[in-house]
């Protein structure tokens, strides 16, 4: 009787259990839901980017405004921002750029000047102000980074591997302060019916030459294992493609030192870790650097210093 | 210097020997044996030895050796081990004897009341922050799909918590899983985990005893910061032939055990494996127009090991353990294309064992010990065309392979002292992961590429020394640790205090304390989120300097109305030069890369209460477990150089646990688990960033912004689970039925949560759960 009892109370387990089981595994709504998290409310604030490089021809600067993670609006550049980039205690309005026939090279939202004297953007000290109806004002400054010069450079093709070669940066970091670089380097084809084709050149990762990091303005560094040294750094290069199969009047490559800011190091280097985070659940999260006071963004600057080779 | 050391040494013998000094006029001659069960001959660990006419006693050693030395005079031996009957032998004392004692247990008594012994009582031991199951109940609580789970049982006693629901990842008192040293018969295992996580390698059926220490580092454990969880096999039964099993949902196991010479060798068995492949292959296997596809998918375990008495002063003991998982996949295509592709992982590990009693005083045990663990992750094709074959693979392995060597001794040179000195040698060969490229087109021939760093080797020192030493009613362990690690040509030396303390009030309350630090050498590189088996463990090298730790606790205990025990801890780790991936870093898609580049060290600290109410013999039985705690992290390179919470930083966390016999056939196990929700970063807001685009214009990039890392909350995580056990002794055998659900009443607990869109096209933020309620039965049986 007992034993009976026993296995009916099993039989009913089991029936139980295996009804509920069936039930929840039919239901799509197991694994997800929406649910409510305690953030904080976003109020919009202005957010900037603006790169300046010492002696460049053009000022951009790329105004827009922050949503809140959960709203449903679209990031859209503002128009009406008022723009003012301080040099050196003088003050200059950017004008807005934004030209829907031109929208390609600059997004609505740009303000900036173009065709400056090489004189114009020098060292010194810069301050951005931005200004727009409906938000805080913000700022953000920086000092322009100090030149350092390229004291040598090489372009060694590789024969048996077609627009594969090694290229070599030579330069002497200045002591005592803390200096970060970027390496770049474009090829130029010149035709014989005038037009110029560039290419620019793509760094190979090399982790026993370079401690530093591979983004979209070329593998940054921090100086700080090599500072007040001279240094001769080489990377393996693809690029030298450009025009080809066309008749060729002049190659040649720019190679390019970049010293930049710690801003600039920073925002790139974080920039690119999102960007490779994003579609990885697996990557820990990465905060993207900035620098503008009360609002979002970054201004940064650099100094170029470049070597033509000409190629064979 | 010289004369520093002569002092320390002098003083320090005669602190040894002062009792003999100052009852120079008795007699003392020393009880020395093992305690074992009556039926097995299995030994047993920390049974409790003492004599009711001196209040003198010990506490047996890991191979259920002890030693008592007290003045010639009558003796009342009592000796006891929880689940047994206490036996007490009177006798006159007049020279050194050796006895071997026999205990019978409960289960064979069929008594459920059995007295705890006065050494087994919490607030006799020194030693706090350390938790002992019973592998009885271990086995009663429900789990996940049927299959018993050490590591998921852990997870519910205080200051332990589980990472990812469902998974076994261990964070002890705010450290992370790759700081939990986890040894089985002495050995560390690298990987604990199956299925990602899901079941942990330890077959409970194979196991003797689990004891987990979470602080007050006794001197003879180093290596790891957070805690020692110590797992030890069966030794076989030593008269008679046993085996016990079961049949579950996902995996069947057995396990043997009996002499090979009666009273002299014996053997254990224990094998388990999954077979979700087998049964699941007729609606996976396809062959669809020349098309044929053939997965495989399970794990196994097998534990095996032997035991040889030579003779009273000399016994061998012979362990293994080899277990993997197996995930691929054969596919083909008429005669024209093969491919195979999948990943394997697992664990070899043995050790080889000599216990040698020296005197009656003097224990020692030598081990030498190996362990592997390794991963390998392939593709191969193989292709035929016009008569001509050409084949590609890809393969990614990577590993870490162990061999050791440790001489441990106890020395008991009287009841106020139990000394304890060792020291060992441990290889580690490092394999940070390879990429291996094999192609051959069209007949041709065969060209190798190695892509990836090669192995790393280094060795690992220590050398300690403790002493339990008694005074009155102050207990105290001091110990010291000191450890070295060389790896290509960098040495790191560490220094390592260990001190313990108990100090007995007059109403049995015992008032504890204790100070370690920790230093550990190895790293494992490991998402927050999962265990996998891509997780690397990697050395310290000259740029990734060792991790290292201090821990100070205290705390009270007592043993209430016989059966329960209660402690209350407060503790205060802090952790230095802890390791974690950089922003954005992730081994996940980038398996060449130096790992170095990928990683960067901060400082962790941790601090809590953990109340802890239990009661292990009796009809009812379980416990209530509550903590609370703060756990923190501050690297330079995360979060902006701010300090942030850890992602496992639980501020409240409950187990409720309890088990009731109803009668000699039904019993029923429930657990409840409540813990606030893990530190969760989201995005907070986004906007558009510019970057020149190298043409003299700007190329627009949409970034979400995160606000501090890990600064919200994901809803609280519950869970109910239960289990009913339907248990009928037959003439030859038991058999048991357990039928449990995980999860009983559904809650969707948080995996993870991100933003998304919902029904009506509003951004939302979207929680995914994993595991919904989980029924499940299983058949288990022993004869």
């Amino acid at each position: 009787m007992k034993i009976s009892r026993i296995s009916s109370i099993s039989y009913f387990v089991v029936l139980l259990l295996a009804s509920v089981t069936l039930w929840v595994g039919c239901d799509p709504n197991s694994f997800q839901k929406d649910i409510e998290v305690d953030i904080p409310d976003h109020s919009p604030q202005l957010a900037v980017s603006s790169h300046l490089t010492q002696g460049a021809a053009s000022v951009l600067v790329y105004v827009n405004s922050s949503l809140g993670v959960l709203s449903s609006e679209n990031l859209e550049g503002l128009k009406d921002a008022m723009v003012t980039l301080e040099i050196n205690g003088e003050t200059r309005t950017l004008p807005y750029l934004y030209d829907p026939i031109s929208s390609f090279a600059y997004p609505e939202g740009t303000y900036g000047i173009t065709g400056l004297d090489a004189e114009e953007l020098a060292s010194g000290n810069y301050e951005l102000k931005i200004s727009a109806p409906g938000f805080d004002a913000i700022s953000a400054q920086q000092t322009m980074s100090k030149a350092v010069k390229l004291t040598n450079a090489e372009y060694l093709a590789n024969d048996s591997n077609e627009g594969e070669g090694l290229m070599t940066f030579e330069f002497t970091d200045p002591s005592g302060d803390e200096n970060y670089y970027a390496f770049d380097a474009v090829f130029y084809t010149r035709t014989s019916d005038g037009a110029t084709y560039n290419q620019k050149a793509i760094f190979d990762v090399d982790e026993e030459t370079l401690e530093g990091e591979f983004t979209a303005i070329g593998p940054i560094v921090a100086d700080q294992t090599f500072d007040g040294q001279s240094n001769r750094i080489t990377f393996n290069t693809f690029g030298e493609y450009a025009g080809w199969g066309q008749d060729i009047e002049e190659r040649y490559v720019l190679v390019i030192l970049r010293s930049i800011s710690e801003d600039k190091f920073r925002f790139f280097r974080s920039l690119e870790r999102y960007e490779n985070s994003v579609d990885n659940p697996f990557a820990e999260p990465v905060i993207i650097h900035d620098n503008i006071n009360s609002g979002y963004g970054v201004f940064t600057t650099e100094t170029r210093d470049t070597i033509k080779i000409i190629l064979e | 210097m010289k004369l520093l050391y002569s002092s320390i040494l002098l003083v320090f013998c005669c602190w040894v020997t002062s009792p003999t000094a100052l009852q120079a006029q008795t007699q003392r001659y020393t009880i020395s044996g093992y305690v074992q069960d009556a039926t097995s001959g299995e030994k047993l660990i920390a049974a409790n030895v003492f004599d009711l006419k001196s209040l003198s006693g010990n506490v047996t050693n890991n191979y259920g050796f002890y030693s008592l030395t007290l003045p010639q005079d009558t003796v009342y031996l009592s000796v006891s081990y929880i689940g047994y009957e206490t036996v007490v032998l009177p006798f006159y004392l007049q020279k050194d004897t050796v006895l071997n004692i026999q205990l019978k247990s409960e289960v064979e008594l069929e008594v459920v009341e059995v007295v705890a012994g006065k050494l087994d009582r919490i607030e006799e031991q020194t030693q706090m922050s350390q938790v002992n199951v019973p592998i009885d109940q271990i086995k009663k609580i429900p789990s996940l799909l049927g299959e018993v789970d050490v590591l998921k049982v852990l997870q519910l006693l205080p200051g332990v918590q589980a990472g990812t629901e469902g998974f076994n990842g261990l964070y002890v008192r705010g450290g992370s899983p790759d700081q939990n040293l986890i040894l089985l018969d002495g050995v560390p295992i690298y990987n604990v985990s199956h299925v990602l996580g899901v079941f942990s390698v330890f077959n409970a059926d194979a196991i003797k005893t689990v004891t987990l220490t979470k602080g007050g580092f006794p001197a003879r454990f180093g290596g790891r910061l957070s805690s020692v969880l110590e797992i030890n096999m069966k030794e076989g039964n030593m008269q008679e032939y046993h085996g016990e099993g079961s049949i579950g949902l996902v995996a069947s196991k057995l396990t043997l055990e009996g002499p090979i010479v009666k009273d002299k060798t014996s053997f254990l068995i224990s094998g388990r494996r999954t077979y979700i492949d087998l049964l699941m292959r007729p609606f996976l296997d396809q062959d669809v127009e020349g098309s044929t596809s053939t997965p495989t998918l399970y794990f196994y375990d097998l534990n095996a090991k032997i035991n040889h008495k030579i003779n009273d002063k000399h016994r061998l003991y012979l362990s293994g353990y080899f277990g993997a998982d197996v995930f691929k996949s054969k596919d083909s295509f008429r005669d024209v294309e093969e491919t195979e592709s999948g990943t394997t992982w697992g664990n070899s590990i043995g050790a080889f064992r000599w216990n040698y009693l020296i005197n009656n005083k003097l224990f020692s045990n030598t081990t030498i010990t190996y362990s592997r663990y390794n991963i390998d992750i392939f593709f191969e094709e193989t292709t035929r065309y016009d008569g001509l074959e050409s084949f590609q693979s890809a393969r990614y392995s990577s590993g870490i392979e162990d061999v050791g060597v440790k001489v441990d001794f106890d020395y008991i040179p009287n009841p106020r002292h139990y000394i304890r000195f060792g020291a060992s040698l441990t290889n580690h060969t490092y394999s940070p992961g390879a990429f291996t490229t094999q192609e051959r087109i069209s007949g041709g021939e065969l060209i190798d590429a190695i892509i990836g760093r090669g192995k790393i080797a280094s060795n690992e020192y220590a050398l300690y020394a403790e002493d339990e030493i008694q005074f009155g009613r102050l207990k105290a362990n001091v110990g010291l640790h000191n450890s070295a690690f060389s790896v290509e040509g960098k040495n790191y030396f560490s220094v390592q205090p260990r001190v313990g303390l108990r100090y007995l009030l007059n109403n049995g309350l015992a008032i504890k304390s204790s100070y370690s630090q920790m230093t550990q050498f190895i790293n494992l590189l490991t998402n927050e989120s999962l265990s996998l088996p891509t997780d690397l463990w990697v050395p310290s090298t000259r740029s990734i300097v060792p991790q290292d730790s201090w821990q100070v606790a205290g705390g009270i205990a007592k043993t209430l109305w016989k059966d329960f025990e209660f402690t209350l801890e407060g503790y205060y780790k802090k952790m230095n030069n802890v390791l974690s991936y950089k922003e954005g870093a992730s081994f996940i898609f980038n398996l060449s890369s130096d790992w170095q580049d990928k990683v960067t060290q901060g400082d962790g600290e941790a601090y809590g209460v953990e109340f802890f109410f239990q009661r292990k013999r009796g009809k009812t039985t379980g416990w209530i477990g509550y903590t609370l705690s703060w756990n923190n992290r501050i690297f330079e390179e995360i979060n902006s150089g701010r300090e942030f919470p850890f992602k496992y930083d639980r501020r409240h966390d409950i187990s409720l646990v309890a088990s009731h016999q109803f009668n000699k056939t039904i019993s029923m196990t429930a657990a409840w688990i409540y813990g606030t929700g893990n530190s969760l970063t989201l995005p907070l807001f986004r906007y558009n960033t510019a970057v020149p685009n190298g043409q003299g214009g700007l190329n627009i990039t949409e970034v979400e912004t995160i606000g501090n890392k890990n600064e919200f909350r994901a809803p609280a995580y519950h869970r109910l689970d239960v289990s009913i056990e339907f248990f009928k002794k037959k003439r030859k055998y038991e058999r048991k039925w357990v039928i449990s659900a995980y999860n009983a009443y559904n809650r969707r607990n948080p995996f993870y949560i991100r933003p998304g869109v919902n029904d009506n096209g509003q951004r939302v933020f979207k929680q995914i759960s994993l595991l919904p309620i989980i029924p499940s039965i299983s058949y288990n049986f022993k004869f």
